[in-house]
């Protein structure tokens, strides 16, 4: 969904900080999330995803700043916000002693809706847990338990659905039945859809828009397409001798390209159709290349974030 | 939404199995004091009166289902408050380490209404304990010993209360119980508010009792002023029920002062809980 000025924003997140003591957890973070978005909170492992998304459904207080929804203040009008939200905080947690099917039903009839049972057992069977309905949930793996969790954020038919890192932890074929679910409720039913992943790849795969953060703060914010897809690319060519490949490009256009030259490795900072062009140029000039690795420019400075470097 | 909530909360409680524990104790207890009172009772009661049958002549059948009873509550007194607090300390604590809070806090209900359902099903289970404990002890009491005059040795005089005139008090020592023990609800559930784990409130409970009890009954001067403000002090007013004529201005204040208890301990709870950050 293209954020344009007439259209409102679903969720608002206005200068949100929250402080732990000396440590600022999320620290100034806006954004805006609109109707139809599959929206994304990536950020590596402390960066402030859970405890923004805490604060998205009022588990925890900012220190400042406000959060928005449906232009209601979700401080003043929580119960009636919450009402129109189903979310997964974490990985999804219930009574081990219960079934899935009380499980459902306990949670659904705190949902402020009445949920009939024919409502539950399409929801458990849509999530794939249908024959597994009367097991106790201790019986359950963490995949089964994440498909519950989405039926438990599903069953009242909420218009957002707020979802902490759904894939983590699931098996591959789990991971694909998940990223399905999201895009049906989206395309299909509609539903607006913040979620937060450590994964760009996820993220790639799902989101419409996303946001970066990291230490509490925004980082990058835009369209996944056009963030991901740009044209941008890091180039690194390994080779025998990147000092041969120095010599060589000095005084040519690929000179001003060079990002760094060290070890086995020449980056370049270049466009997809010029990597062709830049392989065949050293292979002219008896550059012995071992290989070429390219990168998205956002990808690389995603991986840099997640390991430190950044 | 309220009752929906508490109607919620008793049945995890019944789901839990730790909430049959408390049952499976007290029936446990209650049968091997009666079966030992049938077979040895007797010599029960001869060690118990022979410090007054220099002075007094005790004569007639004084072992009966009554005095069974009161030495039963007696002797429980101390072993409910841990039943009571092994349910109502693990209900908001149990839950956060559990992580099912979570998902509890992001459901339309308020923090409040939670607490206090929480409280109610917790003072129902309490209920439940306390009326399973009268029906075994006066009902087993009354079917193996049959009916008689109760009498209650106080450290200087002897109280014989009449047949017919037993068992109300019961039925109202049980409901001063209850209150007293919905107190140690309130307590433990204040104390779970405090942290993700279960077992510390209902440590802490049972340490506050127990400290609160030895400074109640040490005959220590200083201790004197603090004495008629410890709730355990109170907790054991079901036992003034027994005498005769009945103490109804210190039943009464102790009724206040539990209730009074009950209420702070609450309003703490519920003023914690609904600012407090969920982190588990």
């Amino acid at each position: 969904m293209q954020e344009s000025d007439q259209q409102k924003p679903l969720i608002e997140v206005d200068h949100l900080c929250k402080q732990y003591g000396d440590f600022n957890a999320v620290n100034d973070l806006s954004f805006r999330v609109f109707s139809g978005d599959v929206f994304a909170f990536l950020g590596p492992n402390g960066a402030g995803k859970s405890t923004t998304l805490r604060m998205l459904t009022s588990l925890v207080r900012p220190t400042s700043g406000h959060v928005f929804y449906f232009g209601l203040n979700l401080n003043e009008h929580r119960t009636a916000i919450l009402k129109k939200t189903g979310s997964i905080v974490e990985k999804p947690d219930f009574y081990r002693f219960l079934s899935a099917e009380k499980n459902l039903e306990i949670f659904a009839k705190l949902s402020g809706r009445t949920i009939s049972r024919p409502d539950i057992y399409q929801t458990l069977e849509w999530v794939g847990l249908n024959g597994r309905e009367k097991d106790k949930v201790k019986t359950y793996s963490h995949g089964m338990k994440q498909r519950l969790g989405i039926a438990v954020a599903l069953i009242h038919d909420p218009e957002i659905i707020l979802l902490d890192e759904p894939v983590n932890g699931m098996d591959p074929e789990g991971i694909i039945d998940i990223r399905n679910m999201i895009r049906f409720l989206n395309t299909e039913k509609k539903k607006t859809i913040l979620l937060s992943s450590h994964l760009l790849s996820e993220v790639e795969q799902i989101a419409s828009r996303m946001i970066i953060i990291d230490r509490g703060k925004l980082v990058v914010e835009g369209e996944v397409s056009k963030l991901l897809n740009s044209d941008e690319l890091i180039v690194s060519v390994r080779t025998t001798n990147p000092q041969q490949v120095k010599n060589e490009i000095n005084g040519t256009k690929w000179m001003q390209k060079l990002s760094s030259a060290g070890g086995m490795n020449a980056v370049f900072n270049l466009r997809e159709t010029e990597i062709p062009e830049l392989n065949r140029f050293l292979c002219d000039h008896s550059v012995d290349v071992l290989s070429i690795e390219s990168k998205r420019k956002l990808e690389d400075y995603y991986l840099k974030l997640i390991s430190g470097k950044n | 939404m309220f009752l929906k909530l508490t109607w919620i909360e008793i049945q995890k409680i019944a789901a839990k199995p730790r909430s049959y524990i408390g049952m499976i104790v007290i029936t446990v207890i209650v049968l091997v004091i009666l079966l030992a009172m049938k077979a040895d009772g007797t010599s029960y009661i001869k060690f118990v009166t022979q410090s007054v049958e220099q002075s007094f002549l005790v004569e007639g059948k004084i072992l009966n289902g009554y005095l069974v009873c009161f030495i039963i509550l007696q002797t429980l007194i101390i072993q409910i408050p841990l039943l009571v607090a092994l349910i109502t300390g693990d209900a908001i604590s149990g839950e956060a380490g559990a992580g099912t809070l979570r998902f509890l806090l992001t459901k339309p209900v308020s923090r409040g209404s939670i607490i206090m359902s929480k409280y109610c099903a917790g003072s129902l289970y309490t209920l439940g304990l306390v009326i399973w404990l009268g029906i075994l002890a006066l009902g087993g009491g009354l079917l193996l010993f049959g009916p008689g005059d109760l009498v209650v040795i106080k450290s200087e005089e002897i109280i014989i209360l009449q047949s017919s005139d037993v068992f109300w008090r019961f039925m109202l020592a049980i409901a001063l119980a209850f209150l007293a023990l919905s107190l140690v609800g309130a307590l433990s559930m204040l104390l779970s508010c405090f942290t993700d784990n279960s077992i510390g409130p209902i440590i802490i409970t049972m340490a506050i009792i127990i400290l609160f009890t030895i400074i109640g009954t040490l005959d220590v001067p200083i201790f004197d002023h603090v004495k008629p403000f410890l709730f355990t002090t109170h907790m054991i007013v079901w036992r003034s029920l027994f005498e005769r004529p009945l103490p109804m201005h210190d039943i009464m204040c102790s009724i206040w002062i539990l209730l009074g208890h009950t209420i702070v301990f609450l309003a703490i709870a519920l003023i914690y809980f609904r600012k407090k950050d969920i982190l588990s």
